[in-house]
């Protein structure tokens, strides 16, 4: 695909249409960003070096894609529709999704950073590799991150539970509030500020204020936050 | 003073594209109202405003000074709808609920004969309803449907008297021909 | 008359567009005429149905356009070339870490001046992070900032634009923490009570309201209680700005 614009009319309600397109350096990771006013987006790295993009749409729907400096944007112009757009991309890929209204967000394998933001909806990522800043309002975020990356991550929602796995090595800061609900760990949490009133009984907090504690002697900040739910911090292997 | 619409939309066009909050403030209801007489759907019509407003910011250059801006917005409005329906999309509600069983003589309550006459504008075909919705429920003036529409000011009364004919006898029919309209409060 | 003349003159009645003379006649042919007076009976009710208050827009259409317009107006987040220079620089002295080591002793005004002059390019190093396009390094700019004990203005009015303009609710909700400590500044809590005016997501709502509160800002009041009375405003959001109202007039008298 060229650096001009496409426009693509997907066909036939029920049935997946398919595309691919390219990055104009497949030497570089590139970057997929997606904007949607509805509908879902599901990712998974595979061992490719084009994007292919499949729509499941129930209507006529036109959805455009650009290609400029190794960034794929695919944007439905505010439109959109309750069908899934489904990616398949190198794994080495970073992601940037953003959708609105009924639809989940699906990252899965992927090694790039990820920016993703859903309104009323889920964002559940697994096996990724990268940062993660990730929120929702009306839903939960359950993550698993193969690897730290020592960069900030932020995870937040309004009405939803987060569920987030690190790897064991983990070194972060970690920037935690649950304010109608307990946050739970498996990690040692050294707990730094003072001024929250925290109740440590049997690795469960509850924290009226912000909480901060170090993993591994801390690092980069980590934020979990929700308004309605609980916040659970797995440790993985 | 409050800014005209016009002088909004001109900053709007020279960048202030903040300027269009005030614009949708102003508009958004009479657009909603006219999308939802088109459409027939709630969530149909919340998404053509927002459509429309889109296409207002994005095409904001094609705005000329001198020009009534209510009457660019619903050329916009009208291309907007027009790509919608022509997708498909739509669907009037008037064609899907039951006909109404009325027994002869009975007397219709007044909210009941407005729904009746809301099934039978919803009958009516586009351009007659769209005629409507904009003299009566946006009261827009007759040169001023002439400019959107690209007909006669003539033209416009014609189909005006027309399109009230019409609805008139689609709301008998509805009705079995034996109700009496009441007079309005 | 006959009804096919009355056409024009018909349409104009209805509209009220008629003088009291031509509105005469066409009354006059009313009264004779069935088929046109139930005509205007019809154009009557339809104005009763225009009225109807099931035609009202929800108020949350609001917030949809506002992240229609932020999300198409947006500025192009790019490094400044000076920016860009100043990172190269700096690149390794600043790393993975957030502190940046200070002389152990004062060595008269070359050490000092060296430092302010490093304290400068950090902040330029701040404010060009602030406009990465990666949102985890747009993060790691704010919270680079809190290495500073007294930022300049520049990184200060910095952190106001992110907190106003950036598209991810995550820096934004950063953007407010980090503003905290400078909330004695007007600037930044006119920033805190025009980004409530604005805001959509709950989380950075209640942020600013308890930034708002802290900092004892009388003049939120107005921009707290419209929040509370906006039903399309969340519950949470809504009754931690009524606490708010009630906390601050419980300051100020």
């Amino acid at each position: 695909m060229s650096k001009a614009a496409a426009l693509l009319a997907f066909s036939a309600a029920g049935v997946w249409a398919q595309v691919t397109a390219e990055f104009s350096d497949p030497s570089r990771p590139g970057t997929v960003r997606i904007e949607r006013a509805r509908g879902g987006v599901t990712i998974s790295g595979a061992a490719i070096k084009n994007v292919r993009v499949l729509s499941r749409n129930r209507a006529e729907e036109p959805i455009s894609i650009r290609e400029s400096g190794n960034v794929l944007t695919i944007d439905d112009n505010g439109r959109g529709n309750d069908g899934d757009l489904v990616l398949q991309v190198p794994f080495a890929t970073s992601a940037v999704v953003k959708t609105v209204n009924s639809g989940t967000i699906r990252i899965e394998n992927l090694e790039g950073e990820i920016e993703a933001s859903n309104v009323n909806g889920h964002i559940l990522l697994h096996g990724v590799k990268g940062a993660v800043v990730a929120d929702t309002v009306n839903g939960k975020i359950v993550a698993a991150l193969e690897r730290a990356d020592p960069k900030p991550m932020s995870f937040i929602t309004a009405n939803g539970e987060l569920d987030v796995t690190f790897p064991a090595n983990l070194k972060a800061t970690l920037r935690m509030k649950a304010d109608n609900g307990d946050i739970y760990t498996e990690f040692e949490v050294t707990i730094r500020n003072e001024q929250s009133r925290v109740q440590n009984k049997r690795g469960q907090w509850r924290s009226e204020t912000v909480t901060i504690g170090q993993v591994n002697g801390g690092g980069p900040e980590i934020r979990l936050q929700t308004l309605n739910g609980k916040i659970y911090i797995r440790k993985g292997r | 003073m409050a800014a005209s619409d016009e002088e909004l939309m001109a900053e709007v066009r020279a960048g202030e594209v903040r300027q269009l909050g005030a614009l949708f403030d102003r508009h958004h209801a009479a657009l909603f109202r006219y999308s939802m007489r088109m459409t027939g759907r709630r969530e149909r019509s919340e998404d053509l405003v927002q459509e429309i407003f889109f296409r207002m910011l994005r095409y904001r250059e094609t705005y000329r000074d001198g020009h009534l801006f209510v009457t660019w917005m619903f050329r916009i409005a009208r291309n907007a709808y027009i790509d919608q329906a022509r997708k498909g999309r739509f669907e009037i509600v008037g064609k899907e609920v039951a006909e109404p069983s009325i027994m002869p003589g009975n007397e219709i309550e007044d909210e009941q004969e407005l729904a009746l006459l809301r099934q039978a504008l919803a009958k009516l075909p586009d351009a007659q309803r769209e005629l409507l919705v904009l003299a009566r429920f946006e009261q827009m003036p007759y040169d001023q449907i002439a400019d959107l529409l690209d007909i006669e000011v003539g033209t416009v009364k014609t189909r005006v008297h027309r399109a009230i004919k019409n609805l008139r006898d689609v709301f008998f029919d509805l009705t079995g021909g034996t109700h009496a309209l009441r007079t309005s409060s | 008359m006959p009804c096919e003349h009355l056409r024009d003159s018909l349409a104009d009645y209805l509209a009220g567009a008629l003088r009291a003379g031509e509105a005469k006649a066409v009354e006059a042919h009313l009264a004779v005429c069935e088929d046109c007076r139930s005509a205007v009976r019809v154009w009557q009710r339809l104005g009763d149905l225009s009225n109807l208050a099931e035609e009202t827009p929800r108020r949350a259409m609001r917030s949809r356009f506002d992240e229609m317009l932020r999300r198409e107006t947006r500025p192009p987040m790019r490094w400044q070339p000076w920016a860009m220079a100043a990172g190269l620089l700096i690149a390794g002295f600043l790393g993975g870490r957030f502190a940046v080591p200070t002389p152990a002793t004062e060595r008269g005004g070359e050490v000092a001046a060296l430092r302010s002059e490093v304290r400068n390019l950090r902040e330029a190093v701040i404010v060009s992070m602030l406009r990465q396009d990666s949102a985890t390094e747009r993060l790691k700019g704010i919270q680079t900032t809190a290495t500073l004990d007294r930022p300049d203005s520049e990184v200060v009015a910095a952190l106001i634009d992110t907190l106003r303009r950036d598209r991810n609710v995550n820096v934004r909700l950063a953007a407010v923490d980090a503003l905290k400590r400078f909330a004695s500044e007007p600037a930044v809590r006119r920033g805190f009570t025009e980004s409530l005016a604005a805001a959509d997501s709950p989380l950075v709502q209640i942020a600013l309201i308890d930034a708002l509160v802290e900092s004892r800002d009388g003049q939120a009041a107005e921009t707290l209680r419209r929040l509370e009375s906006d039903d399309s405003v969340d519950n949470l959001v809504r009754q931690r700005a009524q606490l708010a109202v009630e906390r601050l007039k419980a300051r100020h008298e």
